[in-house]
């Protein structure tokens, strides 16, 4: 337990270091580029236009209680591209970081913070995005919209200890990195974010969607953004998934505390 | 790294620290291994360092000696908290900053500006002394512009003056430089050197890893061998200098030559020994025995260079210092004789010798040869073995040198090489106190116009 508690103060003595490396990691992104960064929201913005126009007008796919296409795709594309750049980013970090860790004396485990504050700036921009897309289409605003962000919290949450985890056992095996992004292209499908629950997946195997803890966030994304759906109806699958992020993020603590003094031997 | 547990006074604590790595054939069977159910190994075990200990008392510098692979690094980065030993207690006083390669931690796409924030952000220093200290680093490294230039357009000198000036100012209780003083030019190296003084004289304990010997006995106190992963002595850096020779160019009766007790009587041993192996030796070159005695002396260098047209070839040779062919670190001062044994295959009128002593660069220090010196060998035939004694009082300072030795002859007033071995001899020059440099040069100074009295 003492340990722990000195894990927690190391991490909050470290929130200086997490700005300046997140800082850096922004930077990094936004540019290194001719367009200054412009890809990193024009890329998703393209894979929404190419989205919205193969299942909007070829499937002539149609949202729940006749939202349009666009808006159901949105809300639940934006957190689920901040989950899946998250793992993937998160996963090479200690990688991608091997230089400091083997010159210097560098608190590793700080990097998972790193990454979820640099993936908070793009989704920051995508949202602007977002709401401007859910006004102009005649949805109103409504104080539930604020509830993205315990949303957001939650995903974070999940994200913490998966990066720990991965990011640890990848510096041993680099093969994760593939492995993940394969299970993150199946997981896209695997979440309702192209798709509608209702008609699609019979009621027997719900159980199997509601698994996913991205589903959680997604739906609770939709539920602020349009059906302005306050927290609490969805109480127990909240609760499931914080366990799950409590969990995850314990495992992922403990692998990264007994792998980190490997880390310089193996980079 | 905990200071916990530390005497007063001692900035270093090393305990019976063991370092290990398990060595694998490929990643399969390090994953193997991990998943293997009866725990089957498949790797080899490597021990970088076993059973180190030793203490550094705060402002005491030490320099730390060893053969390539004898541990150094892996010491210096278990003590700067980077790596974790196997087995074994660090304890390091304060901050420790560590310059452990060129380019420590540095990112190539920031500027240098970024980077010594960045590091200094990771490292602790507090948030509004940052710009005072990139400040001092800009001013101390010196790069003008570049500074603000992404650092992979940096030429190496630059790197490696904002690494240094980087490390040594988030004012660390414990400096460690892992030999990249040399990339510098002169002038910043004597710069670094001068701070590493002041440093010291401020009570910073300092640890640095070099080759050159001399860097070491002008800049630390102390000083600590390692050979394969051991300490073999750690003491007052001109013993252990010492030691180290002996380790790189010990001679056949290394060992007991330099032990410090009753050395009148060791000396006069030495001597005797000397004389006998001598006579023996040389009598075996002169009288054209078929043994190579070069091999029986670590001054061979096997790393020399050898070119030649073939007509003649160096079969044999042996140095003698002071008339003593037994000799291990020169005091710079002796008369030096170079016997070379020469076979040769064709009739030359006038086989010519040249000589030259080289520094470990390559640059040619003093070099001459017969047909510069008016001297005129005898005609050889074909078959021939002839043995040529060069001498030469060459007055070295203290550092490591090279002798070049050629056979040759003139065609039509230019040089045929028949056989030239460049490199061929290693020397190891003590330091001396009373110059620098390659060469001492007789030199003095007194006073020319005492002051007038203007009142």
């Amino acid at each position: 337990m003492n340990s722990a508690t000195n894990y927690l103060v190391s991490l909050y003595r470290g929130r200086r270091i997490i700005r300046a490396l997140a800082r850096r990691e922004v930077v990094a992104r936004y540019a290194g580029t001719l367009f200054r960064g412009a890809w990193e929201v024009v890329n998703p913005v393209v894979t929404v236009l190419v989205f919205w126009f193969v299942f909007s007008f070829a499937f002539k796919v149609r949202g729940p209680a006749g939202i349009p296409f666009i808006l159901y795709f949105v809300t639940g594309f934006l957190p689920w591209m901040f989950f899946a750049e998250g793992l993937g980013r998160g996963t090479q970090g200690v990688v991608a970081h091997g230089f400091f860790i083997k010159k210097m004396v560098f608190q590793s485990e700080l990097l998972p913070f790193v990454y979820l504050s640099a993936g908070a700036v793009t989704h920051g921009l995508l949202l602007i995005l977002a709401f401007v897309v859910l006004l102009t289409n005649g949805v109103s605003f409504a104080w539930h919209w604020f509830q993205i962000i315990y949303y957001f919290i939650t995903l974070c949450a999940i994200l913490l200890g998966l990066q720990w985890l991965l990011s640890a056992v990848n510096v041993f095996n680099r093969d994760l990195g593939q492995g993940v992004s394969v299970v993150l292209n199946i997981l896209f499908w695997a979440t309702p974010i192209v798709w509608v629950v209702d008609g699609v997946v019979p009621d027997e195997y719900r159980w199997l969607v509601s698994v996913n803890p991205v589903y959680y966030v997604v739906e609770g994304y939709r539920g602020s953004l349009l059906y302005h759906e306050p927290i609490w109806n969805h109480w127990q699958q909240g609760l499931y998934v914080w366990g799950l992020a409590l969990v995850l993020g314990v495992i992922g603590a403990m692998v990264f505390h007994r792998l980190k003094p490997h880390f310089a031997d193996v980079l | 790294m905990e200071a916990i547990g530390l005497t007063r006074g001692i900035a270093i604590s090393v305990r019976d620290v063991t370092k290990n790595y398990r060595l694998y054939p490929s990643h399969k069977e390090r994953l193997k291994e991990a998943l293997h159910p009866f725990r089957k190994r498949y790797h080899e075990e490597f021990w970088a360092l076993s059973g180190v200990s030793f203490d550094v008392c705060r402002g005491q510098s030490v320099g730390i000696l060893g053969r390539n692979g004898a541990g150094k690094s892996t010491l210096l980065q278990l003590i700067a908290g980077v790596l974790t030993s196997t087995s074994g207690k660090i304890s390091v006083a304060g901050r420790v900053s560590a310059l452990l390669e060129l380019g420590a931690g540095f990112n190539p796409d920031l500027t240098g500006r970024e980077n010594v924030v960045l590091s200094s952000t990771i490292l602790g220093v507090p948030e509004k002394e940052i710009s005072g200290r990139v400040d001092e680093v800009e001013a101390f490294a010196d790069i003008g512009v570049f500074f603000d230039q992404p650092m992979k357009v940096y030429s190496s000198g630059m790197f490696a003056r904002v690494a240094f000036a980087n490390a040594i100012h988030v004012n660390p209780d414990v400096l460690i430089v892992d030999e990249i003083l040399g990339v510098g030019d002169a002038k910043f190296q004597e710069k670094c050197y001068s701070k590493i003084k002041s440093l010291r004289d401020n009570g910073v304990c300092i640890l640095f890893v070099s080759h050159s010997t001399e860097v070491i006995q002008r800049n630390c106190e102390l000083a600590l061998l390692l050979e394969g992963g051991k300490v073999v002595q750690y003491g007052p850096a001109d013993a252990v200098v010492a030691t180290y020779h002996d380790l790189l160019y010990g001679s056949l009766q290394s060992g007991n030559q330099r032990q410090p007790a009753s050395p009148v009587e060791s000396t006069e041993v030495t001597q005797e020994t000397g004389n006998i192996a001598q006579e023996s030796e040389l009598r075996e070159l002169l009288d054209g025995g078929g043994k190579l005695l070069y091999r029986r002396f670590s001054y061979y260098n096997p790393y020399e260079r050898r070119f030649g047209n073939g007509d003649a070839e160096i079969v044999d040779f042996l140095v003698a210092a002071e008339g003593k062919l037994h000799f291990n670190v020169l005091t710079g001062y002796e008369t030096l004789t170079i016997y070379l044994k020469v076979r040769f295959h064709q009739d030359v009128e006038a086989p010519h010798i040249g000589w030259a002593i080289a520094s470990p660069e390559g640059v040619v220090i003093a070099g001459s040869n017969t047909v510069m010196k008016n001297i005129f060998l005898p005609l050889v035939r074909a078959g021939d073995i002839w043995v040529y004694a060069i001498k030469m009082e060459p007055k070295l300072c203290g550092g490591e040198y090279f002798l070049n030795v050629g056979v040759g002859r003139t065609h039509k007033e230019s040089w045929i090489f028949l056989d030239n071995r460049r490199s061929l001899i290693h020397l190891s020059v003590a330091t001396s106190e009373q110059s620098s440099g390659f060469i001492d040069v007789p030199s003095s100074c007194v006073v020319a116009s005492e002051p007038r009295n203007h009142a």
